[in-house]
């Protein structure tokens, strides 16, 4: 072990040396500059389109207020019925969100909603209007630096790390010296280690507080998921190099792990799934629950009309009965239809379970999961929102039966104390159990490598 | 100090060395005669500990290579044909990474400045890059590291091939100072002439086996090169 | 003739690569499973959207006796219509709805986007044969090229060569050739199973043809790929710069710019969001386009100018029910506010497009993406061609439910009611694939490029060959 702080300060000379090394490193702050800048301005329209949406709900009810205070004494006041009441719960992008746009567009982020809606209310937030080709070519986020050109970078810096003195004979005056090969390469990577990943943690922490994502926990945890996908890659590098003989097979080798591990591997794993367990028909269910929900309804006006012309009690109520009708019919409608929704929420879990099993064997998915997560752009948080939403709803409809119960009509104060969503962060932060499984992938994948490079490292003594 | 007992060194069915038997005592230069492919260098991998012998042992200063390579190692030190070194560092720099590899007790920089001066580089060419260096002064920087490790035993491949006259009339001059100051050096070579002028005894290897030995005291060079060709042209 | 000789020596050369087979063979199983597997997703589409069509046919013909404009709220699901190229390159497909909910005074965008309701590894999906000529296939001729004419042993080879007679130029074309040659037979393996694959499905002729387009574009593309691996190897006499140049060449334009690009021309002509396009439209269908021109005064225009032609004082009194008039006439301002605001859109789209195409100035792939997916249906212009059956279909669907409305007076105040689903037979949805001609034309500009680039490229490679005799 003594040996290895003399190596580590020989490599980092050389490392001081090399030209290309500043430039890369600037490319890359660059490129993580313009990431986080498009992820800023990604949370930021989202952040503008939620208030959009918001402010529908506002309109609205100043309108109603505008009718509540021109209504002549004794007017018909339909407006004022409280089950037309709008709502409008907005999941709205993380502090960390500039990190990753990671699957915060593949699911809806607000919901138009009254008392008496039913999952439909999410559909408008289905649908998006920008160009699909930017979708197809995928963001231009900071994860994407992180996860795509950061090993790039790294590859770049530590491809040749032993090669090159094989190539050059250097080895063999070097391997004439009583130093153990795996102190040797142990130092060279650690060297590596030292010389590249903090700058690059440095850059893309420093690009995140730029754009103002300042969050400590998750800046923290961003510097964790950032340095063991790093220390991974220099891990291959190393493991490269035990076994090339030659910087231009080194890099070849390099050139195809990358591939193979930040897009082959995962593509094809994701295709795999998609035809061993396909994901549950959207179309299929949604077109099962209209089926099934107009049938009902239609029964539901028949028995209606079997039971005569509506009967208008006197004096009058307030609220009209029909109403009150209405909503026992929604509410036997939706228990009718809870187990359909059930069972396609269940597959759509398993679906999320088996999709969620394979980044614990592909690292660079592992890193993508640890930072959606941390930027709160995971699949989890948005599907927490839909069902805090529907939790909500049920929220609605309670306190609508209070006012149907007490024949309350809406007043202009009323509107003041309706009831708010207030969405609850789903996790624990940034350090929720998932992230730590996902930093625990890329730990325990950097171990098997450490292990291959001790387990072939005679392999490196072959000149 | 370097001695070889029955080492062999079979690749499938290539014999590279055949139970090789070799002494070399300290203050001696051996040198190993042959054609290309005769075994030399493998001999001297096999001291080195890059390779594992298939039979015998190969053993340093009464330490087993193949047992303990890293004990062995400290008391040798390697020079090929072309030195190679870290081409972006400098002459100094250079030395101070092995020597600090070797474990060198005294690494101070005016320790080193001595060896490359006792080596024969010229002060001027310490702080140089040796990507500049040519391949004597490269060879000169090899010999520093031997003095600064103060190495017993020097292995040697090739080392005067390409040399121009003088750098390579320079570097004998240097190795006859190391043989002086009790190393026992084991050089592998092409060069009949230089071989019995510098050589303290000469082994002719042809196809893996040592076929002859001989005190270079005891030859004119006009004899060597006789038996060498004797000895090439086989059965 | 010096040039085929060459040619012919250095497709020898590249078979006699074990590592260059290899990894030959690896990318073509690569590509046909990825093929295969489209395929299969394809096929599980074709069905679910089948079966989803036939059950919203069955949730309408269920409706019974209800009133038009009931039935209209209820709406029709529309389901697009999928090239049977999309396996080969699926383009946008994943990131499009592939329904569109039909329904009275709302021209709705697509639905169900394939991508929707993944996890994290949902970013790593798009690996197709199309990506992988796009995107590996290059790395794989700058990887059996990038020491044709640098390292130091074909520096050797260089000048024997040059010294045996052979001109620079003869040298640097055989190499292209030979190099070229190699590509255009690894795309005519891909080309073959994309033919399997059509034929599997029973596609029809159009489609062979589209492939065959799309097969020529990708020789364009491959072939500049082959031209710049020779030229650099021949100005960069060190193979480690010339394999770090072509990298990072590679990286940049497949990589990088393919990804820069769009979010560039997003950024210069910006799409709305969806609340705040719904919003634009509501506002105008209500205000009018100058905002001054309620649709409310603009109603009772027509109230008035009908009442007044059939000389009555009374809505009541009018020969028919004014009701669907009023629907009628609301439908087409929506309508034809929707359709407004969707043209400025799509034009917004074209423009974002179009500075795409700058950028394939830059890039090759930028100009060999746009070709491919129009070839394979799976580009916005097929996309448009769905919606606008789509919404085709839902104006005559709604007007012709409003008509009946008009045309049916309910007696004594109470609801009308019809089976709908008589009334809908006469308008069907036929959604139509785009054909090759028309995709062709609007694409020729990238099919242009790609050829500038391949001519740009020669000359390119016959400057460095003069460079190559100077250097040897």
């Amino acid at each position: 072990m003594s040996m290895l702080l003399p190596i580590i300060g020989h490599e980092l000379r050389r490392l001081r040396r090399d030209r290309a090394l500043p430039w890369l490193m600037l490319l890359f702050m660059a490129f993580a500059a313009y990431g986080a800048w498009s992820g800023a301005e990604w949370a930021a329209a989202r952040m503008q389109a939620g208030q959009v949406v918001a402010n529908e709900a506002d309109t609205i009810v100043a309108l109603k207020r505008r009718q509540l205070a021109e209504a002549k004494p004794g007017a018909n006041m339909f407006f004022a019925t409280p089950q037309v009441t709008p709502f409008r719960p907005i999941l709205s992008p993380g502090v960390m969100a500039p990190l990753s746009i990671g699957q915060a567009e593949a699911y809806p982020y607000a919901a138009r909603t009254q008392p008496l809606s039913d999952i439909t209310m999410f559909d408008a937030f289905r649908a998006d209007l920008d160009n699909p080709a930017v979708r197809a070519a995928g963001r231009f986020d900071l994860a994407f630096v992180i996860i795509v050109m950061l090993p790039l970078l790294l590859l770049a810096g530590s491809f040749d790390l032993w090669s090159r003195e094989r190539e050059r004979s250097v080895a063999a005056l070097i391997l004439s010296q009583p130093v153990p090969i795996t102190s040797l390469l142990a130092g060279k990577a650690l060297a590596r280690a030292l010389a590249l990943l903090p700058p690059a943690i440095i850059v893309t922490l420093g690009a995140l507080l730029l754009v103002g994502a300042d969050d400590p926990g998750g800046l923290i945890a961003t510097a964790l998921t950032v340095g063991a996908y790093g220390l991974f890659w220099i891990l291959v590098a190393t493991l490269i190099n035990v076994f090339a003989k030659r910087s231009t097979d080194a890099a070849l080798a390099g050139g195809a792990v990358w591939l193979l591990i930040v897009v082959l591997g995962p593509a094809l794993a994701l295709a795999t799934a998609d035809i061993l367990s396909p994901a549950p028909s959207q179309v299929q269910f949604a077109n099962e629950y209209r089926a099934a929900s107009l049938a009902i309804r239609r029964d539901q006006r028949l028995a209606r009309e079997a039971n005569g012309p509506e009967v208008i009690r006197t004096p009058a109520s307030n609220i009209p009965d029909r109403i009150r009708v209405f909503m026992a019919e929604r509410a036997v409608e939706d228990a009718k239809l809870a187990p359909m929704v059930a069972t396609h929420d269940d597959a759509l879990a398993r679906r999320h379970a088996i999709l969620d099993r394979l980044r614990l064997f592909l690292p660079a998915v592992a890193t993508q999961d640890a930072l959606d997560r941390i930027a709160g752009s995971d699949a989890d948080r948005a599907l927490s929102f839909q069902q805090q939403a529907m939790g909500f709803k049920q929220e609605l409809e309670r306190w609508l039966a209070d006012r149907l119960d007490r024949d309350l009509l809406m007043t202009s104060q009323d509107y003041d104390l309706v009831p708010k969503f207030h969405f609850q962060e789903p996790a624990a932060g940034p350090f929720q159990a998932k992230m730590l499984i996902d930093l625990v992938v890329l730990f325990i994948a950097c171990l098997l490598l450490g292990a291959a490079i001790i387990l072939g490292r005679s392999a490196a003594t072959d000149l | 100090m370097l001695t070889a007992t029955g080492l062999s060194k079979q690749y499938g069915a290539h014999t590279a060395l055949n139970d090789l038997h070799l002494n070399v005592q300290p203050g001696e230069i051996y040198c190993l005669l042959g054609a290309n492919g005769a075994g030399k260098s493998t001999t001297i991998k096999l001291f080195l500990g890059l390779l594992r012998p298939t039979a015998g042992a190969a053993i340093v200063d009464g330490i087993d290579v193949a047992r303990d390579p890293r004990a062995a190692r400290g008391r040798m030190l390697y020079i090929p044909e072309m030195v190679a070194l870290y081409d972006e560092l400098t002459g100094m720099e250079n030395l101070a990474y092995f020597a600090s590899l070797s474990q060198v007790p005294d690494r101070s920089p005016a320790r080193l400045r001595q060896c490359l001066a006792d080596a024969g580089l010229q002060p001027a060419a310490f702080d140089q890059r040796v990507g500049d260096f040519s391949k004597g002064m490269r060879q000169k920087v090899g010999i520093a590291l031997a003095l600064a490790k103060d190495a017993r035993a020097l292995l040697l491949d090739e080392p005067t091939s390409g040399l121009d006259p003088k750098a390579s009339a320079e570097f004998h001059e240097l190795l006859n100072r190391q043989r002086d100051r009790g190393a026992a050096i084991l050089m592998a070579t092409h060069d009949l002439f230089r071989a019995r002028e510098v050589g303290t005894s000469i082994g002719l290897m042809r196809a893996g086996r040592l076929r002859r030995t001989l005190t270079a005291a005891s030859v004119t060079t006009q004899d060597l090169e006789a038996l060498y060709l004797e000895e090439m042209a086989g059965d | 003739m010096p040039i085929l000789a060459i040619a012919r020596h250095q497709l020898l050369l590249m078979e006699r690569d074990t590592r260059l087979r290899w990894l030959c063979l690896a990318l073509l199983m690569l590509a046909v499973a990825s093929l295969v597997t489209g395929a299969a997703r394809q096929q599980a589409q074709t069905a679910e959207r089948q079966a989803a069509a036939v059950t919203d046919e069955e949730i309408w013909d269920a409706l019974g006796p209800v009133n038009p404009h009931g039935a209209a709220h209820t709406g029709r699901n529309l389901y697009a219509p999928l090239s049977p190229l999309a396996a080969f390159d699926p383009g946008l497909s994943n990131y499009l709805g592939i329904s569109v909910r039909a329904e009275a005074h709302t021209r709705n965008p697509a639905r169900d986007r394939p991508m929707e309701g993944g996890t994290s590894i949902t970013r790593f999906a798009g690996f197709s044969p199309a990506w992988a000529l796009q995107v590996v296939v290059p790395l794989l001729i700058i990887l059996s090229g990038f020491t044709i004419f640098s390292g130091e042993r074909a520096c050797e080879r260089l000048r024997q060569e040059l010294g045996a007679g052979a001109s620079g130029p003869a040298l640097m074309f055989g190499r292209f050739i030979g190099l070229g040659t190699a590509a255009i037979g690894l795309l005519g393996i891909f080309m073959a199973a994309g033919i399997v694959a059509l034929l599997s499905i029973g596609a029809p002729a159009d489609a062979f043809l589209a492939l065959l387009a799309m097969g020529g574009g990708y020789a364009l593309y491959l072939l500049v790929h082959a031209g710049l691996t020779v030229s650099i190897s021949a100005l960069l006499p060190s193979a480690r710069s010339a394999l770090v140049v072509l990298l990072g060449l590679w990286a940049c334009t497949t990589l990088l710019l393919p990804r820069i690009a769009p979010a560039m021309a997003e950024r210069l002509y910006p799409t709305p969001s969806a609340p705040a396009f719904e919003n634009a439209v509501t506002d105008e269908a209500k205000n009018g386009i100058s905002g001054h021109d309620p649709y409310d005064a603009r109603l009772n225009a027509v109230k008035a100018d009908l009442m007044q032609q059939h000389g009555v004082t009374r809505i009541e009194d009018l020969p028919f029910n004014f009701e669907g008039v009023a629907l009628q006439f609301g439908e087409g301002n929506t309508s034809e506010t929707y359709n407004r605001h969707y043209e400025a859109l799509f034009a917004t789209y074209h423009r974002q497009n179009q500075t795409q195409r700058l950028f394939s100035l830059i890039s090759p792939t930028l100009a060999m993406i746009p070709w491919s997916r129009a070839m394979a249906g799976t580009d916005v212009a097929a996309h448009r061609l769905f919606l606008h059956d789509a919404e085709k279909y839902r104006f005559a669907l709604i007007q012709a439910l409003n008509d009946d409305i008009r045309r049916n007076k309910p007696k004594d105040g109470g609801i009308y009611r019809t089976d709908v689903s008589a009334l809908a037979e006469g308008v069907r949805f036929t959604p139509r694939l785009v054909i090759t001609a028309d995709a062709w034309r609007d694409q020729a500009p990238s099919l242009a490029i790609l050829a500038v680039w391949l001519a740009a490229c020669l000359a390119f490679a016959r400057w460095a060959a003069t460079r190559l005799e100077r250097r040897a």
